[in-house]
Order: structure tokens, then sequence, then C-alpha cells
């Protein structure tokens, strides 16, 4: 059976594209133009993913009270945000009301299409007992390369999926520096030079919030960024 | 010439010196006035006198002295100098007169001189006199005429054949009379204009205004009775014809003016005598002189007044403009951006209005800036939806078999995407980065070793460009490294892509300025100023490459040096070679 994706989205040539978009990759599709229009389908069945849009029609903010609401309803469902908002403020917003991702609409399909499959993939590992772990460890990090789950001294860091495929891509080869355009391309992301700076503060945020002493991600101005061995 | 608004206030005030015309203008009128009232006065008090002798022909004919006055008079007229010496005597002063001394002929015996002496009544014993006054038709006379005489006025009366039948009263002002009236408040100056008046600016006055303009009366002329005027005047002519006559004539020496009024002593249908009347203008003038001294005075007071408080409003006036002038003229940079609003005045006049509207101007050209400034991220954010559609539906299509030509189309389709796409990221570049700003946090970290890593990442990004890096000395600084990084990357793109790679881009950081200059084209001079606003840009031709230009650059240049309390310049290089960009610090970054 193939997974459903609710995508909400006000505008209708972008909804009907990239439900046609979901519906070539296999996936069964519910779109909705309104917050009160997917909740009313929310209520009676889950999705398996949902794709929101922050400004939903009048309501500006409408994508976030969705979001809580949905995550109210189930902690485990994948949420992505896919909107037109780029800035920190909105990111962090919807990153903290309990989002997987966070992505701009610029983001192409195919790009779109590995990250709602790599999500499948997650919620599946969760799902199924550990088999054959694909692991990848560096010290006191440990990264579960199935389930996308990274944990520091034994504790799971809660990362984005984005954030988890820049520090893949940084600790695969410890020390060597990465430049920011592969880390974008190996988060399957097109964002500008801030946008991969926050995104790495973050990192480091949720690192130290964990561990006061976290250094090991450094900064190699005019370069990009290096994992210490 | 300039003229200032406190100069033309303070040639306004010299207005004010109208006021002492017009106030002269009015005390000539006032003396005109008065001189007409004497007149009148004179003229009446001769005749009262003249009334008083009507019809009493035994006082006129009886008079033995009169005859022999008559005939010394004859002889006198014969026998230059033509002058009838009176001496007048004041009886109110029992002493002898103040003026007493300064009368020229007062002492020569009848037989001596040529002119007449009348002997003064009071030398004679009074009791005498008194006496006698029913035998003496010319005490007699005098004394009917006395008492109608008035201060300073003298009285005389002549009779047809031109003898001089009576005098009495005296011109000039007794000591005991000065004392009494028109003097008394002169002696004792009482307020502090008076005591000024008295003091400084009487003498100063006469000084520079002198005699003409500020007649003083004097007591000391020469009042002798000319004896042409008591044999031909044309008064005592006309009042011989029986007519009352007045007429001006000056004393003898010039230095008083005399009103002398005539009026016929009637018995019966017969002129047989004429009473004159005699008084100076000297109480006119001085009355007149005071006036006006008073006047120079307020009107100089008044005129030092109005002159301060017109300054000082001037003063105050232009002063506030002159602020609001500095105030207008730095609230806009020379980069033509609103550094700050005007505080709006609260004064409810012309100037607070004036405030009032910079202060909403400035408001207005601020919100505009701002505007202006966002307009890129707006923008950007507007278009990012149809883009969107766009972008997902060439997605799709590529999704479907195409045919090869349709890939081709694709292809272009999506590279032009590609690039709008580019365009509207570093639109919005600007405008997060402002975000980014408000909530970076400072850390201390080594400049000279950023800058060092940098350039080293700058080789791998630009193969093919010569680099000289000058930062030998570790610089702590307390700032955001990232952005610091991020400003020196902008300094260098725009360095690469203006350099004519004649010589390496050397970067440079000092104490004070981290700077990257490069050989080639000069900054254009109108643009200098606007290098560092947002989408401005100061090359000739658009790149048509893939990496649009859209002048922001050098605006996140300026927005993280302000962000650092630093200014961002650029200036041409003093060989005229090439261009110097970078940032100053403000001097407490370092540390």
């Amino acid at each position: 059976m193939s997974k459903k994706i609710a995508l909400v989205e006000d505008e209708a040539a972008i909804r009907a594209n990239y439900a046609a978009a979901f519906e070539k990759y296999g996936y069964a599709v519910a779109s909705y133009a309104s917050r009160p229009e997917a909740m009313r389908a929310f209520a009676t069945r889950l999705p398996d993913l949902a794709v929101i849009d922050i400004g939903l029609g009048d309501e500006m903010d409408g994508g976030f009270t969705l979001c809580r609401e949905l995550r109210a309803q189930s902690a485990t469902l994948p949420i992505i945000f896919l909107t037109a908002r780029d800035s920190d403020f909105d990111t962090v917003s919807g990153l903290r009301l309990g989002a997987d991702d966070y992505l701009t609409k610029d983001i192409s399909l195919p790009h779109l299409m590995a990250r709602i499959a790599a999500l499948f993939r997650r919620l599946d590992a969760l799902s199924t007992p550990k088999t054959n772990e694909e692991t990848l460890e560096r010290g006191a990090l440990v990264l579960d390369l199935k389930r996308f789950v990274a944990s520091w001294n034994g504790t799971p860091v809660d990362l984005t999926l984005t954030e988890f495929w820049m520090i893949h891509t940084l600790v695969k080869f410890p020390g060597h520096v990465k430049n920011r355009d592969q880390l974008m391309h190996d988060a399957n992301l097109v964002v500008d030079d801030s946008t991969i700076t926050s995104h790495i503060k973050r990192i480091r945020k949720k690192f130290v919030e964990l561990d006061a002493k976290f250094d090991r991600i450094d900064t190699v101005y005019g370069m990009g960024y290096k994992w210490n061995p | 010439m300039r003229f200032s608004l406190r100069t033309k206030l303070a040639l306004v005030t010299l207005i004010l010196l109208a006021i002492p015309f017009v106030g002269y203008w009015f005390v000539l009128e006032m003396e005109r006035f008065l001189r007409a009232g004497l007149e009148q006065s004179v003229a009446a008090t001769a005749k009262a006198a003249a009334v008083a002798l009507h019809d009493r022909p035994a006082l006129l004919e009886r008079r033995a002295p009169v005859t022999k006055l008559e005939v010394k008079v004859e002889v006198k007229v014969e026998v230059p100098p033509p002058v009838v010496t009176v001496v007048a005597k004041d009886e109110a002063s029992d002493n002898v007169p103040a003026n007493g001394g300064t009368s020229p002929l007062a002492p020569l015996p009848p037989e001596e001189g040529p002119g007449v002496r009348e002997r003064a009544p009071a030398e004679a014993p009074k009791p005498l006199a008194e006496a006698s006054t029913a035998l003496d038709p010319k005490l007699e006379i005098e004394r009917i005429v006395h008492a109608l005489d008035r201060a300073e006025s003298r009285m005389w009366v002549v009779n047809r054949r031109g003898s001089l039948l009576a005098i009495t009263g005296s011109l000039k002002k007794s000591a005991g009379r000065a004392s009494s009236s028109t003097d008394a408040p002169r002696s004792a100056p009482s307020g502090l204009l008076d005591k000024a008046q008295s003091g400084y600016l009487q003498p100063l006055y006469a000084r520079i205004l002198g005699n003409r303009i500020l007649p003083r009366a004097p007591n000391d002329f020469d009042d002798t009775i000319p004896a042409e005027l008591i044999s031909g005047s044309q008064e005592i002519s006309r009042a011989l014809a029986g007519l009352p006559a007045t007429a001006w004539r000056s004393s003898v020496d010039g230095k008083a003016t005399i009103i002398s009024a005539a009026h016929p002593v009637w018995n019966g249908p017969e002129v047989v005598a004429v009473v004159v009347a005699e008084e100076t203008t000297n109480a006119i003038r001085s009355l007149t002189t005071d006036s006006l001294e008073r006047l120079i005075s307020i009107t100089l007071l008044v005129f030092f007044l109005a002159a301060v408080t017109l300054i000082w409003f001037a003063q105050r006036l232009s002063s506030r403009i002159i602020g609001l002038a500095h105030e207008a003229e730095s609230a806009i940079d020379a980069r033509g951006r609103v550094e700050k609003i005007i505080a709006s005045s609260t004064n409810q006049d012309e100037l607070g209005d004036l405030s009032r509207s910079f202060s909403t101007l400035l408001e207005r050209l601020g919100q505009y800036n701002h505007y202006l400034e966002n307009l890129a991220a707006r923008l950007s954010h507007e278009l990012r939806t149809p883009i969107a559609v766009v972008r997902s539906s060439l997605d799709n299509l590529r999704l479907d078999p195409q045919g090869a030509q349709s890939a081709d189309y694709l292809a272009r389709a999506n590279e032009g995407i590609e690039r709008l796409n580019t365009i509207l990221k570093r639109m919005s570049e600007a405008s997060r980065l402002e975000q980014i700003l408000k909530d970076t946090q400072f850390e201390d970290f080594d400049l000279a070793a950023l800058v060092r890593g940098c350039a080293q990442g700058y080789e791998s990004v630009y193969p093919g460009v010569q680099w000289r890096v000058d930062a030998p000395l570790p610089l702590r600084m307390h700032g955001a490294p990232d952005l610091l990084a991020q400003l020196l990357d902008k300094l260098v793109a725009n360095a690469v892509s203006f350099s004519d790679q004649s010589e390496p881009i050397s970067l440079t950081l000092k104490a004070d300025e981290l700077s990257v200059s490069n050989a080639g084209p000069l900054l254009p001079a109108e643009a200098k100023a606007q290098l560092f606003q947002s989408m401005v840009s100061s090359r000739a031709t658009a790149t048509s490459g893939p990496e649009p230009h859209l002048g922001l650059g050098l605006y996140i240049v300026r927005l993280i040096a302000e962000h650092h309390g630093g200014t961002a310049f650029a200036e041409n290089r003093a060989d005229g070679r090439g261009v110097t960009v970078g940032m100053r610090f403000k001097p407490r970054a370092q540390i």
C-alpha cells in the first residue's frame, strides 16, 4: 500500500504540481487548500506524512497552527514545512513546533522527494526492530544512517533531516574541510551561505545543550566547516 | 553681501529713530502754541494796565519829572548812542537784585551819561516812597501797573511824546524767584532719569547738539530798552494810533527773544499814553529745551531697550533657525540615509511648525528609505511563489518522458529559473543578514588568523588570481567572526570582479582597518557616497555571466561594518591605479 501524503498548500498551481509529482513517485496524495479543510480530513484519518505551507489563505500562520494540532494528534507523524518564508525566525518557530524539516519553495522536486523518502525510511526503521544496523561512530558521536538519528554520549540528539545530513557530511571524513557547496549538496539543499551558517549554528547549539564543552565543529573562515576528530 | 537675520532686525530697530523726530516736531508745535499763549497773555496784561490807567489824565499829565525825562530822551536821541538804559528793579527783592551788577549802565548818575537812567524806586527809602505815592505820578503809575505785573515781565508806560512815564518789573529772573517757581524740579532731581539728565546728559546734549537745537535760556542777556523802540517802534506807533499791537524782538545782545505788547491808554477819545508789557520767551524756551532733553533721554532709553529686546529676539530666532538647519543637515548623512529624526519642537509658532514639518518629512523619508532597503527582500519573497510554480512545473515535465528537443527547452527553462532564483536569493540576502545581525553574539577572536584563513580559501575559490596578504600581527577583536568573514568575502568578490589582474589583490589588516585593494578602474566620483547603498552598483555594464550583480555586496559590507561599530569606506588608491575598499574599526572594538 502506497504511503499517503497530505499536502496543505493554498496556491492551486503549486498544489497541483506537487500533487502530480508525489503521485509520479508513487505516493497517494490528499491535497487541501486551507487549514480547516485539512483538519476535518485529519480528524478521520491521519496521513503518513504532511507537507504544509505556513501561510494558508487568510491565515498568515495557519501552517504553524496546523503543525501544532497535528503534533498533538501524533508524536511520530513526519511534518515538513514547505514555504516561501525563509527568515530564521520562521525556521526556528517551525522546527520548535515539532516539524521534522523546514524547506523553502525554491527546493527542486528531486530534492524534496529525497527528503520525503528519507523521512519514510526513518519512519520504517523506527517501527522495525534493530536489524543489520548501519551506524557511523566518531568517538562520542553515533549516527544511525537508517533511522537518521544521531546520539552524543548515548543521548539522542534531536536533529532535523537537513542537520543530520550535514553532520554526516562533516563526520564522514573527520578533519576534512567541507565547504558550503558540499554541505548543501549532501543535505539536498540549495540555500545561501547565511542559511548554511544558521544551520551549523543550530547544530552546534543542539550539541552544546547536551554537552557544554562540545567544540567539534570548527569554522574554517573562507572555506567551510570541519569536524574535529 | 550677506546680512544675517540679526543684522536685519538690528537695522529694523532704526525705525525707532523716528520717535525723536516726531517728538521734536511736537515740541516745536508746543512751543509755537506757548508763544501764542504768551503773546495773548502779555497783550492781556498790557490791556489790563492800560484799562487801569484809563481816564486818569491827572496821573499822566502831572509830570514834572517826566518832562525832564522827556527832554533828556530827546537830547539823548540826538546824541549817540541812542540807548535808553533802564535799571529794572524787582520789587519782591528787598536786597540788591541778583542781576543788579550785570546791568551795564546801572550806577551811572543821570547827569553824567547820555543815556537815561531811571532810578529804581526801591533805592529810595521805602516809607518815603509809600508816603509820596499820592504825590508822585510816576510812582503812582508804577504802583498801578505793578499790581498787574507778572513774574519775569516788565511794563512801562510811554506817553504820546515818547517819554517814559514809568517802568516796573524785570525781564530777568531774580534770585528769589529762581528758586521758587520754574527751576524747582530741576534743582532737586528726583527720578533716576532726572538725575542722569541734569548730571551727565545735559552737558552732553549741549556739546553734541549745540545751542541751536537745545537753546538754554540765559539770564544774563542785555535787557536795556533801545531808545528807538520807545520812540519809533511799530507796536507803539500802532498803539498810539489806538490799536493794541504785539511785536517780537531780540534783546539788544540777541541772547533772548522778547515779546512786547502795546496797548493804548485812553483819555476820553484820545490816546494819551501807551502801556507796553514785555516778557522774554525764556520760560517757554527752557520748557521746550527741557522737553526736548527729556524726549531725547526717553528716546535713547526706549531705543536702547527696544534694540536690546529686538536683538535678543533676533538672536533667539536666528539661533533656533541655525539649530534647526544644523539638525536638518546632520539628519541625513552623505549616503542619503536618514540618521536621526529631528526632535519635533513643541513651540507653538512658525519655527515650531517648521521643525515639526522637518520631523515629519524626515520620518517619511526614513520610512521610504526603509521601504527601498526592504524592497529587495519583499520582491524576492513575492516572486518566490510564482517561481515555485514554474519550477515545480518544469520538474514535473522532466519526470515525464520527453522528446530530445523538449529536453533542450526544459534545460534552458531550468537554467533561466535557476538564475532567477539566484537573483532572488541575493536580493534577500541583505535583509536576511539584517535579521541575523540582530541576534548575533559577539566573541573575542583573532582577526588576523581569520584573514589569513580566508585568504587561503580564496586561493582555491578564485584560481588564477594573485594574492598578497598583509596581516602580520595578531589582532584581538570583539565581534562576530562569521560576519567579518562574510564581509571579507564581499570585499574580495568586489575586488576580484574589478581587478584588471595587473597586480595581486592585497588584503591588508591594520590596527584600525581591514581593507582589500585591487588595481583597476577608479571609483566614479559622483557615486562614491552611494556605493554602500542597497542595490547600487557602479559597474559600467551589467555582467551577463551566471553571477548577477545587484550591488548588494558592498551594502552587506556596510551593514556588517556598522554592526561592529565601524564604517565602510571606498577610496581611490593614492597611486591612482586602483581602489581600496574596506572597513574602519571603531577604536574600542579591539582588545
